[in-house]
C-alpha cells in the first residue's frame, strides 16, 4: 500500500456514491462493515495497491467519490474470493469490486480496464474468447512491443498444438450483440 | 449419466490437453459428455467490468441451453465454474438482479429457471464416481511420483457444496488413490494472478514464483491442476519467473485428468501428453514406463 489517505473535505463528499454501489447485487451490506481489515490482510495485492480493499471500503461508504474512482484497488482485484470468504461479517467484497469496475471503467483508464475493453469486444465480435485477437488488441492500445515479448511463447504454443490461427465462433452470434444492446438500454436507466 | 459439458474457450485452444484428457477419462468411467450446442464464452471476471448485468446474461444463455438440454453441467474450468454459479446464485438469491436477468434474457427468447446443478469435473470424479470405483480402474500406479495438488482459487470459493473454502482435499485424496506420493502444499488455493499476468506483470510473476517456489522446496515433481488459466500461468510462465529471480524452476504443470488417464492406462496421446509446454515426456518414463 502506497497512498497516503486524502484529506476528506465534507463538500466534496457524495452519499449517492455509496447508494450506487450498494444498488448492485452481493454489495447491499457494506454497512455491515467493522474495518476489521481481515480482508487486506487476506488479499495477495494490498502491498500493490494505492489503497487497500479495507480502506477503500471505507471510502466508498464515506462517498469520496473522486478518490474511489481513481483508485487502483479494484483493478488489481483478481477475484480469488479470499476476502469474502474470510469477512467475519459476509460483506462479499469481490462483488463490491466488480461493481466499482463496473462504475469506474468508463472514467478510469488502468491497463487492466482497457485490458477488459479489449476482452469484451472480442467477445462481441466472436462469443468465444480469441486470444491472438485479444493480444494484439490490447498491445495496439497499449505497448506494442508486448507482441514481441509474447513471441516466443507464441512460437512454442503454436508448435504444441495449443494456438487457435483462426478464432472460434458462437453461430447464434446475434444473440450476444442482441443482449449486449438490451443491457445497454437497461443500464442506462440506473 | 450424462451431463451438458461446457468446455470453455481455453478447452478449445490453449488447454486442448485438457479438454482431450477430459473426453478420454469420463469415456473410461461410462460418464456421457454432451457438448452444450453453441456455448459462448462464460465472460469469466473480464465483462463485469464492462457491464455489471451483462456478466450476469452471458453466462446465463449457456445455462439455458444446457438447461434446454435437460442435463446438468460439466465444467473443467475453475473460472467458468464460478462465472457460471455466480450468475445462478444471484439468479435465485436476488429478486431485483434477477427480474433483470430475465427481462434481458427475453431479447433472445430465451428462458433460465435454475433447475440445473453446476459441477466441476473434479467433484463428479471424486464425489459422484467415488474413490473406491476410481481405485478399481487403476492399471499403471503411480507409485513414488511427488506430486503438489493446486486447486487455484475460484475452484473452492466462495462457496460450493464439496470443497473447504481454503484447504480442499479432493484432489489430495484422488492423486493419493493413483498411488502418487501426495506432499504438503501450503499455497494450494493461493491466487496466481493469472488475471494480471499480461497487464501487472511485476505482481503477478511474484505470486507465480511463490508458487513455484514452494513446490519445489517440497520437493515436488510435478504441480497437478484443474483449471487451464492456473495451468497455464504456471506452465507458460516458468521462464519469465527464473529471468526475474534468477530461479532454475523446472516443474512440470499437470491436468489431474492426465495423472488419472495415465494411472488408468489410457494412451498417451488421448491424454495430450505431448502438449504441456514444461515437458512431462521424463516423468511418465520413470513412472509408467510410457514413452510419449
Ligand atoms: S473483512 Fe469484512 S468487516 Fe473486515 S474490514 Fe474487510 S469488509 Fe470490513
Ligand atoms: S477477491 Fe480481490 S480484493 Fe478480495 S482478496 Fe482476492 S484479489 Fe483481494
Ligand atoms: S473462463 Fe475464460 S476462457 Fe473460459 S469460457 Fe470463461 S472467459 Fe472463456
Ligand atoms: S488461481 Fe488465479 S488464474 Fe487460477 S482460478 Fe484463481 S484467480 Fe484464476
Amino acid at each position: 500500500m502506497t497512498g497516503e489517505l486524502p484529506v476528506i473535505q465534507e463538500a466534496s463528499l457524495d452519499p449517492d456514491f455509496k447508494r450506487l454501489v450498494e444498488s448492485f447485487s452481493g454489495a447491499q451490506n457494506i454497512n455491515a462493515c467493522i474495518q476489521c481489515g481481515t480482508c487486506s490482510g487476506s488479499c495477495s495485492f494490498s502491498e500493490s495497491m494505492k489503497h487497500t480493499p479495507r480502506r477503500l471500503l471505507e471510502m466508498v461508504r464515506a462517498g469520496m467519490r473522486e478518490e474511489v474512482l481513481n483508485s487502483d484497488t479494484y483493478w488489481y482485484c483478481t477475484s480469488c474470493y479470499y476476502c469474502t470468504v474470510r469477512c467475519p461479517r459476509g460483506i462479499n467484497l469481490t462483488e463490491v469490486m466488480y461493481a466499482l469496475k463496473h462504475v469506474a471503467i468508463a472514467v478510469n483508464k488502468d491497463k487492466n480496464a482497457v485490458f477488459y475493453d479489449c476482452f469484451n469486444s472480442v467477445l462481441q465480435s466472436y462469443g468465444r474468447l480469441y486470444e491472438n485477437g485479444l493480444l494484439l488488441k490490447l498491445a495496439l492500445k497499449t505497448d506494442p512491443l508486448m507482441l514481441v515479448a509474447y513471441g516466443p511463447l507464441g512460437v512454442k504454443m503454436f508448435l504444441k498444438g495449443k494456438l487457435n490461427i483462426l478464432p472460434s465462433r458462437v453461430r447464434a452470434l446475434s444473440d450476444i450483440r442482441q443482449l449486449y444492446d438490451k443491457v445497454g438500454e437497461m443500464e442506462e436507466k440506473i | 449419466m450424462t451431463y451438458a459439458y461446457y468446455p470453455g474457450c481455453s478447452l478449445h485452444a490453449t488447454a486442448r490437453e485438457y479438454d482431450e484428457s477430459t473426453r478420454a477419462v469420463f469415456e473410461n468411467l461410462g460418464i456421457g459428455l454432451r457438448e452444450i450446442e453453441d456455448w459462448n464464452c462464460c465472460g469469466a471476471t473480464a465483462l463485469p467490468s464492462t457491464s455489471y448485468l451483462f456478466s450476469l446474461v452471458v453466462p446465463t444463455r449457456n445455462l439455458a441451453l444446457a438447461e434446454e438440454q435437460g442435463q446438468d453441467v460439466a465444467v473443467a474450468c475453475n473460472s467458468c465454474f464460478v462465472t457460471l454459479r455466480r450468475a445462478k446464485s444471484v439468479y435465485e438469491d436476488n429478486p431485483v438482479w434477477r427480474a433483470k436477468i430475465k427481462e434481458a434474457m427475453g431479447v433472445i427468447g430465451k428462458d433460465f429457471e435454475a433447475r440445473i446443478q453446476i459441477k466441476h469435473i473434479l467433484d463428479i470424479v471424486v464425489n459422484d464416481v467415488g474413490l473406491e470405483t476410481i481405485a478399481a480402474t487403476v492399471r499403471n500406479p503411480l507409485h513414488g511420483l511427488k506430486v503438489v495438488p493446486y486447486y487455484g482459487c475460484q475452484i473452492a470459493r466462495p462457496k460450493n457444496e464439496f470443497a473447504h473454502p481454503e484447504l480442499p482435499t479432493e484432489m489430495d485424496r484422488l492423486l493419493d488413490v493413483l498411488g502418487a506420493e501426495v506432499l504438503r502444499y501450503d499455497h494450494k488455493t493461493k491466487c496466481c494472478g493469472g488475471a494480471l499476468m499480461t497487464t501487472k506483470p511485476e505482481a503477478a510473476l511474484e505470486l507465480e514464483r511463490d508458487l513455484l517456489g514452494e513446490a519445489a522446496e517440497r520437493g515436488a515433481e510435478a504441480i497437478a491442476v484443474s483449471c487451464p488459466l492456473c495451468q497455464f500461468n504456471l506452465d507458460a510462465y516458468q521462464d519469465k519467473v527464473n529471468k526475474r529471480f534468477q530461479t532454475n524452476y523446472n516443474i512440470p504443470v499437470i491436468y489431474f485428468t492426465q495423472l488419472l488417464g495415465v494411472a488408468q492406462g489410457i494412451s498417451p496421446k488421448k491424454l495430450g501428453l505431448k502438449r504441456n509446454l514444461v515437458s512431462i515426456k521424463g516423468l511418465m518414463q520413470k513412472y509408467v514406463g510410457e514413452v510419449i
